[in-house]
């Protein structure tokens, strides 16, 4: 009897035990099994940042325009300061880290409306150590972001654009290419243990990351550096509002350099106004004046109507037509070549009468005047060229001399180049190619021609008349570079105002291209209302001849024309 | 001489296959407790070190922004004249051009050398496909 009752104890105690381990076991089953975390706020939930594409120039990573960095941006939530915590030492790590006011910094502290007060953002995970030190510092917090950074400053700041405080790009590339260099967030979902940090073997879920594309350019920093330069120090020099130029390979119609002065910094574009984020390459219209007539002359040849030796009366220097004088500085009986030359505005308006209304409309829109050309920036202009059929009478003669059109900086240099690559006009781009994270090329540019406006032949002829420019006795003489051929023409164009033009303010314009034996690169100059001085000779072609050398001399061209050091040469010949 | 008829008595307290049970029992969540823990630890190993790879992502795309921020040629130039270096693009006399295959090309050379001789100092540019 003794025996059993001790018996019944024992299996009692085993029975009990055993209860237990179960308990203890279904338990366990539950909590490992069950997705309990959200009751007990155990939860946690993690969004990777997805960086933007970066944005590069033509030789590769090595010269990133455009970069997103992952930073901090710490904020002040002034009620959860602990009270054994100095508020002005807080104040005074915080200034010291994020290079703050000790004052600004004390101030906020004392606000009541918000519980999340910007402080400043970091790159620097030793400022996140140091504001993160539990032991000094409460109150202040942080959180990821991705912040935008441009390493070469206002450097093509028109064609790059800036990005918002959203991410989202407002302007240039960064606008219209929004969607492939914006980078897909990522997500880790699981549980945190008490101390808030996550659990591994509980990770539910793990998406990594992805960035953006990345997008590199046609366009080269250094040729670029040189352009900005030149333009900047001639809107110094000569008082002007704004200049603008770009410069263009010939045979395949890659932008190798496109530049607006006055600029902006990117990072800084809330500081500026949208007049100086406008690319006035391509969205300014502007009545270019004389280096319209090369299409005029090129028009009339195409046509047969004329020859580089015939001859126009231009008369004692003024011309009346329609009852509206014509005023020229070139006397007498002039070839077409020195019509040209010599910029004559008479015996170009005759061109134009001879070709006709609608001849000369269709070789402008040929030449893509009117019409946008299809460059992957935004606020490409039109142009301003009203159909044949709603001129007066006197626009034959105006047109021609580049007078009642309106051009874009980008149209003109096209043109040029057009002349220059034996008739064949290409579509101007900017971009050489998209990358995907991967490597994957998403998007590869060719160049494509997009029309044939004149015969190469004519295309040749007119070239060699352009040469003339800068020879003795042409009006672009300054553009002349040492050791290259250069055709080109200046222009000098009244800006239009209400009611007619303006008498005091001008559009100073040089283009042409190098060398011009066998073309590479076009450069075009456009500087806005110069003074004292207001001619494209004067003003626009040495800003024309110091891009056009510095180009030459960075692509390592031959020159193709002898210096004074040759004859030496010849003598040295053994 | 009276024997020992003290009885005693042997008896199973607990029987041996219940006993076996409960020492497994025991024994496999004593292996999953272990296990666990050493999740849990390979975890915040695991956590510890994607942490410290994104640390060092991010610390390398800072620091290759610096370096481009340093290699502008606003920059260049710069340091070029503080360290008095003035650099220029040789004339045209000073230039040997070589075809693709690295030949120079006739007569430059020899050229070059007596120009050479005459004091100029003479640089060699690779042409450029176009």
């Amino acid at each position: 009897m003794h025996e059993r009752g001790i018996q019944i104890r024992i299996w009692l105690i085993a029975l009990s035990l055993f209860l237990s381990f179960c308990g203890l076991g279904a338990k366990l089953c539950y909590l490992h099994l069950s997705n309990h975390s959200r009751v007990t706020g155990r939860e946690y939930k993690r969004v990777l940042l997805g960086l933007r594409g970066g944005i590069y120039d033509c030789n590769g990573k090595q010269y990133p325009m455009a970069v997103s960095l992952p930073a901090r941006r710490f904020y002040l939530d002034p009620k959860s300061v602990k009270k054994e915590h100095s508020v002005r030492q807080i104040a005074q790590t915080v200034a010291q880290q994020l290079d703050l006011s000790e004052e600004e910094v004390l101030a906020q502290f004392k606000r009541t409306d918000s519980r999340y007060i910007k402080l400043g953002i970091s790159l620097e995970d030793r400022v996140f150590a140091a504001l993160s030190d539990e032991k000094t510092i409460s109150g202040v917090a942080s959180e990821e972001i991705v912040i935008r950074r441009y390493p070469q400053g206002r450097r093509m700041s028109h064609v790059l654009g800036f990005v918002n405080n959203m991410g989202v790009g407002g302007a240039g590339i960064e606008q219209q290419y929004n969607s492939y260099l914006t980078g897909t967030p990522g997500l880790i979902e699981g549980e945190k243990d008490a101390g808030r940090r996550e659990i591994f073997s509980r990770r539910k879920i793990h998406v990594p990351p992805i960035a953006g594309s990345d997008i590199f350019l046609t366009l080269d920093h250094r040729i670029q550096y040189e352009v900005e330069r030149a333009i900047q120090e001639a809107v110094e020099k000569f008082d002007a509002l704004s200049a603008w130029a770009i410069v263009q390979h010939v045979s395949t119609g890659k932008i190798l350099a496109m530049a607006s002065f006055p600029d902006f910094e990117p990072e800084k574009y809330t500081e500026t106004t949208l007049d100086i984020w406008r690319n006035n390459a391509l969205a300014i219209v502007y009545e270019p004046g004389s280096i319209m007539k090369a299409v005029t002359v090129s028009a009339l040849l195409n046509e047969k109507l004329a020859t580089p030796a015939t001859e126009f009366e231009v008369g004692e220097g003024v011309w009346f037509y329609a009852g509206k004088p014509l005023r020229d500085h070139v006397y007498g009986r002039i070839t077409v070549s020195t019509a040209l030359k010599k910029s004559s505005n008479i015996a170009c308006a005759k061109m134009g009468l001879q070709l006709g209304p609608q001849k000369l409309d269709g070789y402008l829109r040929a030449f893509n005047f009117g019409s946008k050309l299809g460059i992957e920036l935004p606020g490409e202009e039109n142009g301003i060229l009203a159909r044949a059929k709603h001129w007066d009478k006197l626009k034959p003669t105006r047109i021609p001399i580049g007078q009642g059109i309106a051009v874009t900086g980008l149209q003109m240099i096209n043109a040029y180049s057009t002349l220059a690559n034996e008739g064949r006009m290409m579509r101007p781009y900017v971009i050489d190619r998209i990358v995907s994270p991967g490597g994957e090329i998403v998007m590869q540019s060719k160049p494509e021609v997009i029309g044939r406006p004149v015969r190469p032949e004519v295309a040749r002829a007119v070239r060699e008349m352009l040469m003339g420019v800068t020879e003795e006795g042409g009006t672009g003489k300054r553009a002349s570079v040492g050791g290259f051929s250069i055709a080109g023409k200046t222009g000098t164009a009244q800006k239009a105002v209400p009611g007619g033009y303006s008498s005091t303010d001008y559009y100073a314009s040089f283009v042409g291209f190098v060398p011009a034996s066998n073309p590479v690169f076009s450069v075009l100059v456009s500087v806005e209302r110069p003074r004292p001085q207001h001619t494209g000779g004067f003003v626009s072609a040495p800003v024309f001849a110091r891009i056009a050398a510095a180009t030459a001399r960075y692509l390592a061209l031959e020159p193709d024309l002898p210096t004074d050091d040759d004859d030496e040469l010849e003598l040295a010949q053994p | 001489m009276r024997r020992n008829r003290k009885k005693q008595v042997h008896a199973k307290v607990v029987p041996s296959s219940v006993a076996g049970i409960f020492m497994l029992m025991i024994g496999l969540a004593l292996l999953y407790w272990v296990m666990d823990s050493k999740c849990d630890v390979d975890g915040q190993e695991i956590r510890k070190y994607e942490q410290k790879l994104q640390s060092i992502e991010a610390e390398y795309a800072r620091e290759e922004a610096r370096w481009n921020e340093k290699n502008t040629p606003e920059k260049l130039e710069e340091a070029m004249l503080q360290h008095g270096i003035a650099m220029s693009y040789p004339s045209a006399d000073q230039v040997v051009r070589m075809d693709t295959s690295g030949i120079p090309v006739a007569g430059q050379l020899s050229i070059a050398r007596f120009k050479r001789s005459q004091s100029a100092t003479e640089r060699v540019v690779k042409t450029l496909p176009k």
